[in-house]
């Protein structure tokens, strides 16, 4: 992984990724209404058991209401990524008008990242199981 | 002293002229105006590979969002269309569906949005681009992140996201009724896997895994409920 100064398409993605986090919270009342129809994880009513994804939706709201703790205890991955997305896109912007410097990932297959997201998902899918979300 | 080339063989043919560089998609031409999403579209339906194979990786990122906006408005409203005629009979059975799943505390929740249809898709219609427009870029940023694992990323995250953007070409298919929302998504998906390959120059099964497999992580409990449901209909059907 490199960094690089940001070109004229990392400035459109920074501005587009800050749209994007503003809209999402901007969004809220819909994503509040649309939240009932959202049908049960039908992993979890089948066997009793968390999916990978279940509470993502409840963490998603839980940020949305500023209940971070209990948004983190529903699915701590969602969460974090939810909130990161959010932060990071306000914040990419200013980054990129302060000269900050954009990753450049190094080509070919980074299966480091692929170990690292699957433990991710698993050490969640852990404590889903586990804490009964 | 003057140098002097050597003489030409006339029975040697000229060398060949570079190959003319591609004409850009008629979106992305410089004079392009509004008009020019429908030979896109077009172009998109017709010959995808030879479409993505012409699509700028140099013109202002603006111009495929702009493109996506403007599909995914077509798409809306043709879906919107199709289902104000039927609205009543829609809410009569999502509601039984909900009170069979004994949700039916749901239904009071939901019950005053969806019994003014009018109201309703004007909210879906205004929202839709900002909805897709997080979409769009969280997908991207998934299936991104797959071709990174991959080693189809090439082109940058810019080149996933113009990939994607044209994808929604597979929007129209909403015209198809009842089954154009399942056959658009399908759609989206391949043409999202040819606009990887030829983009980030991956191979078809690089490009087809990257598009998937956010689906696949997403999916993996409807991948277990199925394989659970089996299980259990060939314990009961097997002779004791």
């Amino acid at each position: 992984m490199t960094w690089r100064a940001p070109t004229a398409d990392d400035r459109r993605i920074a501005w587009l990724w800050a749209v994007c986090a503003v809209s999402a919270v901007a969004l809220r009342p819909v994503w509040l209404a649309l939240t009932p129809l959202v049908p049960a994880c039908p992993w979890h009513r089948l066997t009793g058991f968390a999916c990978p994804g279940c509470g993502t939706t409840r963490a998603v709201v839980r940020l949305l209401r500023l209940d971070f703790a209990a948004g983190f205890a529903m699915n701590p991955l969602s969460f974090t990524t939810a909130a990161a997305f959010l932060i990071l896109g306000v914040a990419a912007p200013a980054w990129i008008a302060l000269a900050g410097r954009v990753p450049e990932p190094s080509p070919g297959p980074k299966w480091g990242w692929g170990l690292a997201a699957a433990a991710g998902l698993g050490l969640n899918w852990a404590w889903l199981v586990a804490t009964g979300v | 002293m003057s140098e002097m080339l050597p003489p030409i063989d006339p029975s040697t043919p000229p060398p060949p002229s570079a190959p003319p560089s591609a004409s850009p998609l008629p979106w992305e031409a410089p004079d392009a105006k509004l008009k020019a999403i429908f030979p896109t579209v077009v172009e998109f339906v017709r010959r995808p590979l030879a479409a993505y194979g012409r699509m700028s990786l140099a013109v202002d990122l603006v111009r495929p969002i702009a493109y996506f906006v403007a599909l995914i408005l077509i798409k809306v409203i043709i879906e919107v269309a199709w289902s104000l005629p039927q609205h009543g009979k829609l809410v009569e059975t999502y509601r039984t569906t909900l009170e069979q799943m004994g949700q039916g505390a749901m239904w009071e929740q939901i019950a005053p949005y969806l019994n003014r249809p009018g109201l309703l898709y004007t909210v879906l219609v205004v929202a839709s681009p900002l909805i897709y427009l997080i979409l769009l870029f969280v997908w991207a940023g998934l299936v991104h992140l797959s071709g990174s694992v991959l080693g189809a990323s090439s082109a940058g995250f810019s080149g996933t996201l113009r990939v994607i953007a044209y994808a929604a070409t597979a929007g129209v298919a909403s015209i198809i009724p009842f089954v154009g929302g399942l056959v658009g998504l399908i759609w989206f998906l391949v043409l999202t896997m040819i606009g990887l390959s030829v983009v980030h120059r991956a191979d078809g099964w690089k490009a087809a895994l990257a598009t998937l497999a956010p689906l696949l992580i997403c999916c993996l409990c409807c991948a277990g409920v199925t394989a659970f449901s089996i299980f259990v209909a060939g314990q009961s059907l097997t002779p004791r």
